[in-house]
């Protein structure tokens, strides 16, 4: 790789990498399930780099990304999703704006999430590594639970919101420490 | 938006894929007009996103090449990475070594290849010749083994060697049972235990046991239920033959003997960069912070110091702060002494440490963090760090060690290529922090980071297990200036920091063994 090129790659690896959870999560928001969230990223980031032009600011970067992440996201729906709900025009663009203000209290989220997995009881955080493991089926871990579909789902719905408030409290008790 | 709003359960049948086309379009409805409601969708999406890369890694004990504690990336960046590596570098050289062991230490060795081979090399499958010397190498797998002298083996897999000719002397420990040794005449295989083995050049064998049990077979011929070969016992199988081994007298060596009366020549010529830090004055002005050696320079105000104008920078040395249990020197004369003012000091190396080139680096520290626990986690006090960076691209690629807040080892080699440990260390107890830093010209760069704290004792070589080892990184940065930083309030110190290529070198003044 020439130096101009790998100079290109850092800079683009830089802000991709700055904001590649915040578009997951957008991807994710738009899609419901983490196999089309995957793929479109995986289309997000390979037309992100064909693209990238290195005069591009942070700023720049972060509008444009988010805009290649909904068109992504649209043309997956459109092409290979068209049986599902799809999400009005308008409310793809309210979901990115959000996205992008929010992007920095998102990203302090996921960093407190690491301290609150780890004060789950046991149980709750195996199965949260159970359920999160790639390529699980729910209706499978659940047979093996010996629970039903439904109640694995309450479950692990339960315990994001326990996450949820966790990292709330941590982020809460940063601000005043 | 609360978490016991009622509207996270429509969120919920959502994302689980049971909601009804009625449930979407409330969903809908209520994201256009609940901006409210919008974040909270929005922060449900990112938890679970983020638990999905959290878990992509299981946070276990896996063997590899080096075998790490484990590895896991922050945020799923080494997932994305690796997408971009195949994705957008379809042509990017691609070699990854696959050892099976490490060379450990090497004395007065000659090779029958005429290589130089560097204390801490990785070994792949394949000959290995020793004319004349003696060398120590881990398995992968665990076992230890002294080769000496005039010594023919081929390292066969992770966890078994073919001896040619020569002498050898096993070790091997719980994880590593079962190790094979094949020679011309039999199959051993290692019961938990600790054994030499002698193959004469006509094909006989000799095996004396240690320690525990080995048993042996016929070549291809292992069962369960083979004989064996205890403690104290020594036999001799004749080369070329079924018959049953003869009786001999046992005068083996233990291996941890080898080891002390080998006395390791110290290197001197393989260490780098010292900084003892036996400064007599405190502050010290940093046109006057010159000690050590291996330095262009004194010590400088780095790019975090974020120091008031009127503020030189000086250094503050302090003394008997460090006291660790592990017989290497420092932690008792002059240390320097950090508190949250502190931010960053750089010093230029007088040799680079080069990725750009194949080379083997060590790094080692004396650390020790006080801060009340309560304030490990705030965002005032958030890490300790080494870095190596390069003055040519400061915010390149760099060599980062990094204790955060939350106490557990990172590494870092550039802008969000970060890897963390899943283990904790301790604050406020004495540290050895031990870096290795594995450079190839032509292939990935693997950097390792481990933390000994007071309870732990020193390895006769390097770790066995890292707390933490980077992946997939291929740099040719050149790092020419070492950075201390520290971000917070509370106090920490650092003693005899050491840069060598070899392990004998950042672990002075004496070899410890087991």
């Amino acid at each position: 790789m020439r130096n101009s090129d790998r100079d290109q790659h850092d800079h683009f690896l830089r802000h991709f990498m700055a904001l590649e959870q915040s578009l997951r999560a957008f991807v994710r928001s738009l899609l419901f399930t983490h196999e089309e969230e995957r793929e479109v990223m995986q289309e997000v980031a390979v037309v992100l780099w064909r693209k990238f032009d290195p005069a591009m600011d942070e700023a720049a970067f972060t509008r444009w990304a988010f805009g290649v992440a909904r068109m992504e996201a649209l043309a997956f729906r459109r092409d290979r999703a068209r049986d599902r709900h799809l999400f009005g025009d308008d409310v793809f663009e309210l979901l990115a704006n959000s996205a992008v203000e929010q992007s920095e209290s998102l990203e302090s989220e996921r960093r407190a999430l690491e301290a609150c997995l780890q004060k789950l009881p046991a149980e709750q955080r195996q199965l949260v590594h159970a359920a999160y493991a790639p390529g699980v089926r729910m209706d499978q871990l659940a047979q093996k639970l010996g629970r039903s579909a439904m109640a694995l789902y309450k479950t692990l719905h339960r315990i994001r919101l326990t996450l949820m408030d966790c990292a709330r409290g941590v982020l809460a008790r940063e601000e005043w420490s | 938006m609360k978490t016991s709003d009622p509207r996270f359960e429509l969120i919920r049948r959502c994302h689980d894929g049971v909601a009804t086309a009625e449930e979407l379009s409330q969903l809908e409805n209520a994201l256009r007009q609940d901006a409210v409601f919008r974040v909270g969708y929005l922060r449900y999406m990112n938890l679970d996103v983020a638990l999905s890369a959290a878990v992509e890694v299981p946070e276990c004990m896996v063997p590899s090449e080096s075998r790490w504690i484990t590895w896991r990336p922050l945020m799923a960046a080494a997932a994305a990475i690796a997408l971009l590596g195949v994705v957008l570098w379809p042509v990017r050289e691609q070699v990854r070594t696959n050892p099976v062991a490490t060379l450990l230490f090497s004395e007065g060795c000659e090779w029958q290849d005429g290589v130089t081979r560097m204390d801490g090399l990785p070994l792949e499958a394949g000959e290995l010749q020793l004319k004349r010397g003696m060398a120590v190498v881990r398995f992968v797998g665990g076992a230890e083994m002294v080769l000496s002298g005039d010594t023919s083996v081929d390292l066969d897999s992770r966890g078994s060697v073919r001896v040619r000719r020569g002498h050898i002397t096993v070790r091997v420990n719980e994880e590593g049972v079962g190790f094979k040794v094949y020679t011309p005449s039999r199959e051993l295989t290692d019961l938990g235990t600790e054994f030499e083995v002698k193959v004469s050049p006509d094909g006989q064998t000799e095996l004396q046991v240690l320690d525990g049990a080995v048993s042996y077979a016929n070549p291809g011929a292992s069962t369960p239920d083979a004989p064996q070969v205890t403690a104290g016992k020594a036999v001799r199988f004749a080369a070329a033959s079924h018959a049953p081994p003869s009786e001999i007298k046992f005068d083996a060596r233990p291996f941890a003997d080898i080891l002390e009366r080998a006395e390791f020549s110290p290197r001197d010529d393989m260490l780098l960069v010292y900084e003892p830090f036996d400064y007599a004055d405190s502050p010290l002005p940093l046109n006057r912070a010159d000690h050590g050696m291996g330095w262009a320079g004194t010590w400088r105000v780095g790019p975090l110091a974020n120091l008031l104008p009127s503020d030189p920078g000086d250094l503050h040395i302090a003394t008997d702060r460090l006291h660790g249990p592990w017989g290497v020197k420092g932690g008792r004369r002059g240390m320097l002494e950090v508190d949250g003012r502190f931010g960053s000091r750089m010093r230029a190396l007088a040799q680079p440490v080069r990725l750009d080139r194949d080379g083997i680096y060590y790094l080692s520290m004396m650390v020790r963090w006080e801060v009340p626990a309560n304030q490990l986690k705030s965002k005032a006090w958030r890490f300790l760090r080494l870095a190596l960076r390069s003055s040519t691209d400061y915010e390149g690629d760099r060599v980062s060690l990094t204790l955060p807040g939350f106490l557990r080892p990172q590494v870092q080699t550039s802008d969000g290529y970060r890897f963390m440990s899943p283990a904790h260390v301790n604050a406020n107890e004495a540290q050895l922090w031990c870096a290795k830093i594995i450079a190839r010209a032509h292939g990935e760069d693997e950097v390792s980071f481990r933390i000994y704290g007071e309870s732990d004792t020193l390895d006769f070589a390097e770790p066995a297990y890292w707390h933490v080892a980077s992946q997939g990184e291929h740099s040719d940065a050149v790092l020419d200036q070492l950075i201390l930083a520290a971000g917070g309030v509370g106090k920490a110190w650092f003693d005899e920091l050491r840069i060598a290529k070899s392990w004998r070198e950042v672990m002075p003044p004496k070899l410890p063994t087991h």
